[in-house]
């Protein structure tokens, strides 16, 4: 019996006790059935198919990190001459809650699936505002944007999902902007302490930590935006359920 | 609340829950789709759907008493809960009234 020992042990990994016992019981039943390879065969289905997610995520999630230097390189870069400094800072400003959106839309999308409430309001909030920051000068193209945010907001306060998926997108949203903001902010900080003259290539090959820093923060971020999403969404699921009980309790 | 609308495993999955009343666990909800369908299902699709069914509250599930020929391991059964029976009624009434005035089963349908 060792090799159902290996299997719960092995599904454990990706569930709690009591459900890896039982699927293990259930592949039990069938492989007097169908013999042992049948049976590692499922282990190996089952393991595989509740786990792939989870993973692929999280990297999409580090992915989406990578946004904003995208932003920071388009803002600081053919844009520059034709805005203000302050429009900059507000450009800037707004890069933060969007690297966060996509971030978010990412990982929601993989791990619950396009038709996630979560998923198409930060997934489509994230695409307006990244249209926006390329293109703000534009006057049609700002027109547009704001227009189908608007759309998009009213389509979604119109029902109760709704108004919770943006509720939990909010929540999330801001956590990981707050955690954005202190991980540059704590980075700006180290790289003072280093060297306060200013940064530059030569800089960044003598202090490596530097690097190893952002590094860390990069892993904590995408460690805190798939933990407080999946804790958002759980609540958002709790109480759409919560609701439709009670809406056919009253019906 | 708006639903999500039922995919087409999911509708499967509920319909031989189902049809076992108090004995749908994962051995025989793959049976059972194997005799009615001919669908040979796989393990993880199964555990997955059923996972997800019951996170949206489409299925609640219970653990039963541990018996010696599955090692001592209990059996998780499952039902369907209000929203979930509620869920696929409004599917299969979509199908139905999609066959409306068809006469793709033997009949047409009324």
């Amino acid at each position: 019996m060792h090799e159902v020992a290996i299997a719960e042990w092995l599904l454990r990994r990706a569930m709690t006790k009591d459900r890896a016992a039982s699927i293990v019981g259930d592949l039990v039943e069938l492989r007097a059935q169908r013999g042992a390879g049948r049976f590692w065969l499922s282990v190996l289905g089952v393991f595989l198919s509740l786990t792939w997610r989870r993973p692929i995520a999280f990297w999409a999630t580090m992915q989406g990190f990578v946004s904003f230097n995208w932003f920071g390189s388009v803002i600081a870069g053919p844009l520059h001459h034709r805005a203000s400094f302050v429009w900059i800072q507000w450009l800037l400003a707004i890069a933060f809650p969007c690297s966060a959106l996509w971030m978010i839309g990412l990982y929601t999308s993989i791990r619950y699936g396009l038709r996630d409430k979560v998923a198409q309001l930060s997934l489509a909030y994230a695409c307006l505002i990244t249209i926006f920051i390329y293109s703000w000068w534009q006057p049609v193209v700002l027109t547009v944007v704001i227009c189908m945010s608007v759309v998009v907001l009213l389509i979604s306060v119109s029902h109760g999902e709704g108004r919770r998926a943006i509720m939990a997108t909010i929540v999330a949203m801001v956590t990981v902007s707050a955690s954005f903001v202190l991980l540059f902010h704590l980075l700006s900080c180290y790289e003072n302490l280093l060297h306060p003259q200013g940064w530059g290539s030569d800089e960044v090959a003598q202090h490596p930590s530097a690097m190893w820093l952002f590094r860390v923060g990069w892993l904590m971020i995408a460690f805190l935006t798939t933990k407080c999403t999946s804790l958002m969404h759980s609540w958002l699921e709790r109480e759409n359920q919560s609701e439709s009980e009670a809406g056919r309790g009253t019906a | 609340m708006a639903a999500t609308p039922l995919g087409e495993f999911e509708q499967i999955v509920l319909l031989a829950i189902l049809r076992l009343g108090d004995n749908a666990y994962g051995v025989t909800i793959r049976s059972e789709i194997a005799a009615c369908t001919g669908r040979e299902s796989s393990p993880g699709a199964l555990y997955t759907t059923l996972d997800r069914m019951q996170e949206k509250g489409i299925v609640r599930s219970w653990f039963g008493d541990a018996t010696p020929q599955r090692g001592g391991r209990p059996k998780r059964y499952f039902a369907l809960t209000k929203a979930g029976r509620a869920a696929l009624v409004r599917a299969q009434q979509a199908y139905r009234n999609m066959l409306h005035g068809l006469d793709l089963l033997g009949g047409t349908h009324a």
